[in-house]
């Protein structure tokens, strides 16, 4: 098994540094995904100033149950993110893979859970773009709303989906213990990511759901 | 004084096979590679300039077709801006040298800079692409609704500048991290050089405005490839936010592009005035000054667009303030040369061509900024001019002036100087030919982005075509020479200039790691007043 | 490098559960008028809650709270003034 000194990059003094780097380099990459869903969200409120009512009359279109299910699942999932964490920091590799495991479940039921919506949406008239013909709410407005819904949700999923599959890739390292109390940046980062993902569902569920 | 220890190999000639170039992690050798890439768009887009002003010699249409036309100036707009200007100093000067002038042996994630390298080239290809393909006639801002409804290839171009901009948000947390973490004993945050703190400062906007651009080139894309309506009106769809979420990146983007030229023009005026900046934190502070205030300024490009008078109230205010700190510099800069001793390379010319030509840019910015002149002026000759006065006149000045700055520490050789001042003199002189005409052009009403105009117009024209020509005379003789001096030039030692910094401390060329052991900081960038350095290495000699 | 602490992160959960019930809550009884604005802001309170626990934003140095600052101050501004260009359409 490699020593810790053996994992330091040439180029940086010490693993101190090295892990203050990484963690630095993601909380960057976060906001600059903040900034990414953020021009979606200013584009939401343009068009939200412009069609308030149709917006309000699509939103209560969208499953509110579903969404609070959602919402459930992913602050679970947040939780359980964050305790695999602390597991690791106190040497119980054993509980944390558990809880890691249970992450990408929840992870892989809140995609299911979109799925389902999609399915429903798309069964009924409710396409993006130009495919968009839902009967009961015809208007220019609405499908303005939809097209944003499935650009914004559609955003969410494929950042959830990547997390999904890093959390699957930390899960391994951990099982090859890898890690170390001190020392265990691959799960840190994803763990920052991973509460990111939470964080911009909170606000998309927000306007996609309750606002109606 | 002789050194008696083996100097260790130059980072070009420490590994020679293709594979050491191809996966190479050492930041000097990309930025190398970068280099011949960046060079490589600019001459593309200055071809497309050139032909495009060729159209422009008469006054009706004689030479290119009016769609023709506008694929030659989206073209020269999309090439300049995003294959050029917007990487053009930070990942060739702001890689090679970031490590050496703070002391580090590389940057912190050296594979996140090969990453940076290849999606640069990858979205550079898918451009050229969309260009053999008939390139975009929408003009670099791509507006739709117009953008979605042309037929030309706009979808490669759009999908490549998104790469593009993936490179660009690389580079950024590369920066911001190394200059936060791997800083070397001594060098405090007060110690950096103006061009690290110039670069870090361009580093946050990479973070923060590329990701608004790369969301909203895909809008539009979906717009144009799938029909979508986002923004087309008879969907529902308006136009104005598109150019809301467009210019709150672009807008910032001009400080990407300035930045770094302002940052290589603090070095080279401390340097050959042999004297420290007139106010160190004075240009610090307008440095991060104009990041931040740069991103609330964006409507002032839509004043005429339809937005409401509300907005444009507002932007109209705050885009007063961003010029303050330019100001702020200009003076400083002025400043530190008094009771200086000034020498006239080539890179103090191109200050001298900067200061000026980024002077009249920079009040004609204010005067575009200005809501009621901007009505009359919006869309006319005179925005082209003073963007041209920006970015030619200071980013690429910027550019050419670090170019022959730091060729002897990257290539181990000195370009012929007088060759330097021919070409220097030549650019300058073409510049003020080809833009100082189409400031009168466009006050007198000539509206951008058409290729055919009343006759009145024509002498002001010619004169611009002709100076045109001597622009591209005085790049082709630049890197003619340049070229000729890496292989021919007279090689030079650790410090030619006999200037201060750490960059100078090392070999010309610097060995694979740069520094042998980790060098100490005991004093600030610019403290001339403890002594010249002699050419052997950048510490100061009293 | 100290953790933030198991209490801590399962009473953050609890209490972002609470606030996500508040949520729907405002969303089912609220007034209309109100309704967008306070939903939207208690999403900002439980982010700003896993923010500071289980992202342990405040043990962070300096920088990584300038940068989180800047970024949400600038996302603010993008959203805010768009909206408001919209909004203040036609008002002379």
């Amino acid at each position: 098994m490699r020593t810790m000194e053996s994992r330091v990059r040439d180029y940086f003094a010490d693993l101190a540094q090295q892990g203050h780097a990484a963690r630095l380099g993601i909380w960057l990459f976060l906001a600059s995904e903040a900034l990414l869903f953020s021009a979606l969200f200013a584009l939401f409120a343009g068009y939200r100033a412009t069609y308030p009512t149709e917006f309000r009359a699509a939103a209560g279109v969208t499953g509110f149950g579903l969404g609070a299910t959602m919402t459930f699942v992913l602050l679970t999932s947040s939780f359980l993110m964050a305790e695999s964490v602390e597991r690791v920091r106190g040497g119980r590799y054993g509980t944390a893979s558990w809880l890691l495991g249970g992450v990408a479940v929840l992870g892989i039921i809140f995609l299911a859970l979109k799925a389902t919506e999609w399915g429903r949406h798309l069964a009924d008239g409710i396409l993006p773009g130009p495919g968009y013909h839902f009967a009961e709410l015809p208007e220019r407005g609405a499908r303005i709303y939809f097209t944003l819904y499935y650009l914004m949700t559609g955003l969410h999923i494929v950042h959830l989906a990547g997390g999904v599959a890093a959390v699957g890739v930390v899960l391994a390292l951990n099982r090859r213990r890898r890690f170390t109390p001190e020392y265990h940046p691959q799960l840190e980062l994803t763990g920052l990511y991973w509460q990111f993902v939470d964080i911009v569902w909170l606000f998309l569920w927000a306007v996609f759901y309750l606002d109606r | 004084m002789s050194v008696t220890t083996q100097e260790p190999a130059s980072y070009l000639g420490a590994e020679r096979t293709v594979r050491s170039w191809l996966l190479t992690t050492d930041h000097k050798r990309i930025a190398v590679a970068f280099l011949v890439a960046v060079v490589g768009a600019l001459f593309l887009g200055g071809i497309f300039a050139l032909l495009l002003r060729l159209e422009l010699l008469m006054p009706e249409e004689h030479w290119v077709e009016a769609a023709l036309y506008n694929r030659l100036f989206t073209l020269h707009g999309v090439i300049m801006v995003w294959l050029f200007l917007i990487p053009s100093i930070p990942v060739t000067f702001g890689n090679f040298l970031l490590p050496l002038m703070i002391g580090a042996r590389d940057l912190a994630f050296p594979r996140l800079n090969l990453a940076s390298l290849y999606s640069y080239l990858l979205g550079s290809v898918v451009v050229i692409v969309g260009a053999i393909a008939g390139g975009a006639d929408t003009g670099w801002t791509f507006y739709p609704p117009y953008s979605a409804q042309t037929p030309m290839s706009v979808s490669p171009i759009l999908i490549g500048v998104f790469i593009l901009g993936v490179s660009s948000t690389m580079t950024g947390i590369n920066f911001i991290v190394t200059t936060h973490t791997m800083r070397t004993e001594g060098m405090t945050w007060l110690r950096l050089p103006l061009f690290v703190w110039a670069l870090y400062a361009t580093s946050v906007i990479l973070v923060l405005a590329t990701p608004v651009l790369g969301i909203t080139l895909i809008l539009v894309w979906l717009d144009h490839a799938m029909n979508f309506g986002i923004f087309d009106p008879a969907y529902g769809g308006d136009p104005i936010l598109y150019q809301h979420l467009f210019w709150f990146y672009s807008h910032p983007a001009v400080y990407i592009m300035i930045l770094p030229a302002m940052g290589v023009m603090s070095e080279i005026v401390c340097h050959f005035s042999r004297k420290e900046i007139f106010s160190y934190l004075a240009i610090v502070g307008s440095t991060l000054g104009i990041a931040f205030v740069g991103f609330l300024t964006w409507g002032h490009h839509m004043f005429t667009a339809g937005m409401s008078s509300f907005d444009a109230g507002v932007f109209g205010i705050l885009s007063m303030f961003v010029a303050l700190f330019s100001a702020i510099k200009v003076f400083n800069w002025v400043a530190t040369m008094y009771k200086g001793s000034i020498a006239l390379p080539a890179p103090m010319l191109y200050f001298f061509g900067f200061l000026i030509l980024f002077s009249v840019g920079g009040m004609t910015g204010v005067g575009v900024a200005s809501t009621s002149l901007d009505v009359y002026w919006h869309d006319t000759y005179f925005v082209v001019a003073h963007f041209h006065f920006i970015m030619v006149g200071g980013a690429m000045m910027g550019f050419l002036a670090a170019l022959h700055y730091w060729f002897p520490k990257i290539f181990g050789r000195m370009y012929p100087e007088r060759l330097g001042t021919t070409a220097a003199v030549t650019v300058i002189m073409g510049f003020l030919l080809t833009f100082v005409p189409q400031f009168l052009l466009g006050n007198a009403g000539m509206p951008r982005r058409y290729n055919t105009y009343p006759e009145h117009y024509q002498t002001l024209h010619v004169i611009s075509t002709v100076g045109s020509w001597a622009i591209a005379g005085g790049i082709v003789l630049v890197f003619a020479y340049l070229l000729w001096s890496v292989w021919w030039g007279r090689p030079v030692g650790r410090n030619p200039w006999g200037v201060l910094g750490l960059e100078w401390t090392t070999s010309s060329p610097p060995p694979k790691h740069n520094f042998t052991l980790p060098p100490t900081v005991a004093h600030g960038p610019y403290d001339y007043w403890l002594g010249r350095p002699d050419e052997d290495d950048g510490e100061p000699r009293t | 490098m100290a953790g933030v602490g198991r209490r801590a992160l399962l009473i953050t959960y609890l209490v972002q559960l609470v606030l996500a019930g508040v949520m729907v809550g405002v969303s089912l009884f609220g007034p209309a008028s109100w309704r967008l604005p306070v939903i939207l802001g208690t999403a900002g309170v439980t982010a700003a809650l896993a923010v500071v626990y289980p992202m342990r934003g405040l043990e962070e140095k300096g920088t990584a709270r300038i940068i989180i600052t800047v970024a949400l101050l600038l996302l603010a501004i993008l959203i805010l003034l768009t909206a408001l260009d919209v909004v203040t359409r036609g008002r002379g």
